[in-house]
């Protein structure tokens, strides 16, 4: 089993490089490949993931604190076999035509950016996590300008120069924990950070969130979001939204032990996490352009993750995972459907899209459902993760910001369900639907949003895994530094 | 036996149905959506009795470390509740049947049936969970009916789903406190532990109560949350705002009865006024204003939908009020209030909807004289509007009879004064109604046009005419099955037929339908005994001595119901000026412009976002110097 | 000597976050991206050197007493790294510079409420 863990990271690179050589070849063989790839992934992952098998490799023979180590435990499983999924919908339906990661270099870019999101997950290694943090970024800033409008120009290189930034007080961070601690892996870093004095720690662990907050889309990082998701092509959208976005949410979910060793950086996060989320949604609640409004209600999301890896416990785990899943899903569904009205309408106002229910009722019925997911409403995915994180919230008597959560979660009902009325008003126009193959990956995970949503016990065994994971700092290390305790 | 969770089930599954598959076939899925109300009608009243009975689901879910394991229970409050629902729902199908125009929207049937699943699921949920997903439920899927597919009516749809939205929020961070306090979401073991926990520490128990009390009251329209029911009602379509006046304002009711009331009432033990709890007493005055205020703006209001919508706030109002008394009687006149109140106002909503159904129109400035033409429905909305007036056969006066004999024995006589107010305006304002559609001057287009509405619509305004003036003469039919749910609230009483047991006195009703006869006898027999009568054309004394012509009118476009009330309108002006509509409208302005200027921070190049950065920045490093 | 080379790194890490945030050319932005890379390469070198230690190459023809006393090599192996990424971002950053010059004949990110056309 252990070559799997390498080769869903090997294989991507791999599938990126032989892509070169069909350049010339139809864009199916392209599709093909990367439809093959990203498949093995989510099968793979799935297959460890359910035969409960958590393994390190460590790369090179190098025993963990030395070497660079994969881990694929409980919680890292879950989420490449989410990234993955998302991508080889992204692949298999999006890369036709409209989401441009079809020719071979937008394709071997994309493949490029699977690898490292799923490198950024496995990763043991603090400065590993920052290398494939890197390739991701750069690819993806390449795939945003692919837009080839304005506002790709301007999101990708608002981009670049907020990653570069968040990335290059990332290294800082890194150098410092090192210089300190003298280890980079995370599992050797959680037995250590307690060593560093007060005020280095919070200095390194507030430079090294700083990427991790870029990837979140978290307040002062976050000033790329609406630009980069209203130029990036349709493919790229769900990857900012779902996987990049997801990636972050996860590695603030791994570093938690480090996290909950540090009251003064909790309490520096919490307000910022709160102020995140008020921003992006009131923003979001003004917006007429449905991209930005995506991109701004993914801000607002993954704020509301933060806030529940903030009040901590097994809850707020349970809960973060829970809502970082059900955003990727339901953010997909909610890209492709909207590339789909896209295709259809040709405008990217939502307020053109009345009376699209007419014209394509399944389009507006998965929208509608990812919708109402991402708001919390019962009988979707997002429900149970917003009634954990409340509970979570109220067990660590965190008043005041659950008050914040309740108000910005009826704003974001609001301006949700708004976007959905506008599809359900009649209106006499003759738009014919386009591109419906779109909604074909949009369907498998509304589906799937909704299993959940009526029986969420159907994974609840599978994220407590996982949150016992995340939560007990004493049973990764065991497993990464097993020799060693 | 068919389990509820059957028939949640059932009804989930046939929405599902009439969504996918029968959306061009109208008729059909009406005929479905009644005998599913049928055949539930049917499993309720077997279930009636079997106090005892309960399943439970196991989800295998954990949250927390409280286990969900969901269930249902049967229980009276529950029953009773369900049992109006489905039954209401069931007659207003044949009208909706009838009903069934191109215009109609297709959307209502599955939506509806979600809102029955709901409303299932929230009556006999046995735990919180169970509760707040059948709460919520409610809220889209009613704005989804609401809206209907027109733009117009948007506005007035998410106004309700806003309004959803916030009960919701309130509900699920009450439930949550409960939770983590008890470590179980188990509705009635928290209730008696809530009773322990509020006799000991209120003020442990105070903010969980408080915003139960206020999830409650937004979903029954209360004062500061009413601007809702207008215009839910006025937007929906015509064959819904029955529902809405009768059962969905109902639900704040029943949540109040099944939590809050028996904590309140039994265990709370905070500061007192006037022999209540200040809790209770608080919320018992926002009642009473509640319908003091909807009473006010009925006055002014032109629309017959949205009169009839503050008529039902003023209607939750005194419910709200009696039921906070916390009495045995104040209980049963409240819960007995909520149930007449459902019968002639769903029954009103659907002589509206007839009307609307002949003539397109809510505005009781265009209508009038239509008596003539529509008799069986004018015949429904007189007794309907007695009824909902309080006057005596006809069944809403027996339970503001009890209303009053509550609060009076409770010695709460300014209440009594006020609510007193707000019922003698009702019965002004629906007399304008009446008068204004019914009555007067018959329109020429309506004139050649109308006529009476066909006889599927007809059969629930036959049952309702019977059903309010049977339950007015014999109050006991209803009483008498209410017997087990009174024993909840702890009152042993045997009911009789006809006679009601108040707290300073009893009333006969069928002693005071007899008198009610016997008065309408002895004027007839003087009208036609007496002094010779002759018939004069309507102009004759219809417009008083004044001569239309001399306001550039003709007799027949004169509509005599025009500003009917506009000297207590003025009278009221200062209260209607500053209205809570305004302040919404200027929060949710508000809340716009907060959102441009927090785009510009998005959008601009260089600005705030930067200086954000930059702060964090300075915060991070400085951490090291601190 | 080390506090000296610490603080100076970080000065010059701090000129570029500065430049980052107050330039609105885009070249001078990029130009003082790559400020701030050299001041954190250049801190991360500092971590892992010491006076007294020797370069960290086992040949046995330098004749070098022991294996001992090295300084660390892991973080010369980062910084080698993270120049290699470096550049790669100031390629692509460049590319899209001048990409985004051509299409809009100006070297400024201008607010994008003014923005028209290329709507998607």
């Amino acid at each position: 089993m252990n070559t799997y863990l390498t080769l869903l990271i090997i294989l991507p690179v791999f599938a990126a490089f032989l892509m070169y050589f069909f350049r010339k070849a139809d864009n199916w063989i392209n599709i093909a490949i990367m439809s093959f790839v990203t498949l093995f992934g989510t099968v793979s992952s799935l297959v460890m993931l359910f035969s409960q098998g958590s393994e390190v490799v460590a790369l090179g023979g190098w025993k963990p604190p030395y070497g660079i180590v994969l881990v694929g435990d409980r919680l890292s499983l879950i989420f490449v076999a989410l990234i993955y999924l998302i991508t080889y919908l992204i692949a298999q339906f999006g890369g036709i035509e409209r989401t441009k990661v079809n020719d071979h270099k937008s394709g071997a870019l994309f493949m490029l950016l699977t690898a490292a999101a799923a490198g950024m997950i496995l990763t043991g290694d603090l400065f590993n996590f920052f290398v494939f943090m890197e390739l991701a970024a750069i690819s993806s800033y390449v795939l945003i300008a692919k837009g080839g409008c304005r506002s790709s120009y301007t999101g990708a290189l608002k981009y670049i120069f907020t990653g570069g930034l968040a990335s290059m007080l990332m290294l800082l961070g890194i150098g410092i924990l090192y210089n300190t601690t003298g280890t980079l892996n995370i599992a050797h870093l959680m037995l250590r950070i307690g060593l560093v004095g007060d005020s280095l720690r919070w200095l390194a662990l507030g430079l090294v969130l700083c990427g991790i907050l870029l990837k979140m889309e978290v307040f002062p990082f976050n000033l790329w979001v609406p630009e980069s998701y209203k130029g990036a092509p349709a493919g790229m959208k769900i990857v900012l939204g779902s996987i990049l976005s997801t990636v972050g949410g996860y590695t603030l979910i791994r570093l938690y032990p480090i996290l909950i060793q540090n009251p003064g950086l909790i309490k520096m996060l919490l307000p910022l996490a709160l102020l995140s989320l008020i921003l992006a949604e009131l923003a979001a609640y003004r917006e007429k352009h449905i991209n930005r409004l995506l991109g701004y209600s993914s801000a607002g999301q993954m704020a509301l993750v933060m806030l529940a890896i903030l009040f901590g416990g097994r809850m707020g785990i349970y809960a973060a995972i829970f809502i970082v899943i059900a955003h990727a899903l339901a953010k997909a569904v909610l890209f492709f459907v909207g590339a789909h009205f896209k295709k259809s309408t040709d405008s990217s106002m939502w307020e053109s899209y009345r009376g699209l229910s007419k014209t394509s009722p399944i389009g507006a019925v998965l929208f509608t459902v990812a919708a109402l997911s991402l708001t919390g409403i019962p009988g979707m995915m997002g429900f149970w993760g917003k009634l954990s994180m409340i509970g979570a919230g109220l067990a660590s008597a965190k008043y005041f910001s659950i008050g914040i959560i309740l108000i910005i979660t009826i704003v974001e009902g609001v301006y949700f369900l708004r976007i959905s009325g506008t599809l359900y008003q009649s209106n006499e126009s003759d738009v014919k639907a386009k591109a419906s193959y779109l909604l074909i990956p949009a369907v498998i995970l509304v589906l799937i949003i909704v299993l959940i949503g009526f029986w969420p016990g159907c994974i609840s065994k599978i994220i407590n895994g996982g949150v016992s994971a995340a939560e007990r700092s004493s049973e990764y290390a065991k497993l990464v530094l097993d020799y060693l305790l | 036996m068919i389990s509820i969770g059957t028939m949640i089930i059932l009804a989930v599954v046939l929405a599902l149905i009439t969504r996918v598959f029968l959306m061009k076939h109208k008729l059909l899925s009406w005929v479905l959506f009644s005998a599913y109300t049928a055949f539930s009608v049917f499993v309720l009243l077997k279930l009636y009795g079997n106090w005892n009975y309960f399943e439970t689901m196991n989800l295998s879910y954990l949250v927390g470390r409280i286990n969900m394991r969901p269930g249902f229970m049967n229980k009276p409050l529950g029953w009773f509740f369900s049992f109006f629902v489905m039954a209401m729902s069931f007659l207003n199908s044949f009208f909706s049947m009838g009903f069934s125009k191109s215009i109609h929207s297709r959307n209502i049937v599955p939506h509806w049936l979600m809102i029955l699943a709901a409303s299932l699921t929230v009556f006999f949920t046995k735990d919180w969970l169970l509760f707040i997903i059948g709460w919520e439920t409610l809220g889209w899927a009613s704005f989804f009916i609401i809206m209907g597919g027109k733009q117009k009516k948007y506005k007035d749809s998410m106004s309700y789903y806003f309004f959803s939205l916030v009960s919701g929020m309130l509900l699920i961070a009450a439930v949550w406190m409960i939770g983590i306090k008890f470590r179980t979401l188990n509705i009635h073991t928290t209730t008696r532990s809530m009773i322990i926990l509020a006799k000991n520490t209120p003020w442990q128990a105070f903010p969980i109560l408080l915003m139960l009390t206020l999830s409650f009251l937004i979903k029954s329209g209360a004062y500061p949350f009413h601007i809702w029911a207008p215009r839910a009602h006025k937007s929906a379509p015509a064959d819904f705002s029955p529902f809405i006046s009768g059962i969905m304002i109902k639900f704040g009711i029943f949540g109040l009865l099944l939590y809050v009331i028996p904590i309140v009432s039994k265990g709370y033990a905070g500061y007192s006024i006037f022999g209540m709890p200040v809790f209770a007493w608080v919320f018992s005055w926002l009642g009473i204003i509640t319908s003091a205020i909807a009473t006010v703006l009925a006055f002014s209001e032109n629309d017959a939908k949205r009169l009839m919508a503050y008529s039902s706030v003023a209607n939750a109002g005194y419910i709200i009020t009696a039921i906070f008394l916390g009495t045995a009687l104040g209980i049963k006149g409240g819960l007995l209030h909520a149930f007449n109140h459902m019968i002639f106002k769903a029954v009103i909503f659907m002589t509206i909807a007839a009307v609307v159904y002949r003539t397109g129109e809510t505005d009781m400035n265009k209508m009038g004289g239509l008596a003539y033409k529509m008799p069986i429905t004018f015949m429904t909305f007189l007794l309907g509007i007695i009824a909902a007036a309080g006057i005596a056969p006809m069944n809403g006066f027996v339970s503001k009879w009890m209303i009053y004999q509550a609060l009076l024995g409770q010695k709460h006589y300014f209440m009594t004064v006020a609510m007193f107010f707000a019922s003698t305006g009702a019965f002004l304002y629906l007399y304008r109604a009446l008068h204004a559609i019914f009555l007067g001057q018959i329109r020429e287009v309506h004139e050649r046009e109308v006529k009476e509405v066909p006889f599927l619509m007809q059969i629930p305004m036959w049952i309702g005419m019977i059903l309010m003036f049977g339950l007015g003469v014999f109050p006991g039919y209803l009483l008498r099955p209410m017997m087990p749910l009174m024993k909840t609230f702890g009152s042993s009483i045997s009911e009789s037929l006809n006679v009601v047991q108040g707290s300073v006195g009893s009333l006969n009703t069928l002693f005071s339908t007899v008198i009610f006869i016997l008065g309408v006898v002895i004027a007839a027999a003087i009208f036609f005994l007496s002094a010779k009568t002759h018939k004069t054309p309507m102009m004759d004394n219809y417009t008083s001595g004044e001569d239309p012509e001399e306001w550039n009118v003709t007799p027949n476009k004169y509509q005599f119901s025009y500003g009917f009330y506009e000297p207590i309108t003025k009278m009221f002006a200062w209260a209607l000026k500053r209205s809570v509509d305004k302040a919404y409208f200027k929060a949710s302005y508000i809340l716009k412009i907060i959102g441009r200027e927090i785009n510009m921070i998005f959008t601009d190049h260089n600005n705030w976002g930067y200086a954000a950065l930059l702060g964090l920045l300075a915060m991070i490093i400085g951490g090291l110097f601190l | 000597m080390f506090t000296i080379l610490y603080t100076l790194s970080l000065v010059l890490a701090l000129i570029g976050i500065f430049g980052m945030i107050s330039q609105k050319n885009l070249i001078k932005i990029l130009i003082s991206l790559n400020i701030l890379e050299t001041g954190v390469n250049l801190f991360l070198v500092t971590a892992g050197w010491s006076a007294e230690a020797n370069v960290p190459i086992i040949t046995g023809k330098l004749g070098l007493p022991s294996a001992v006393n090295f300084v660390d090599p892991l973080p010369q192996a980062l910084v080698l790294t993270s120049i290699v990424i470096g550049l790669g971002v100031t390629t692509v950053a460049l590319a899209l510079i001048l990409r985004y010059y051509r299409k809009t004949g100006n070297l400024t990110l201008e607010p994008s409420e003014f923005q028209s056309g290329g709507e998607r």
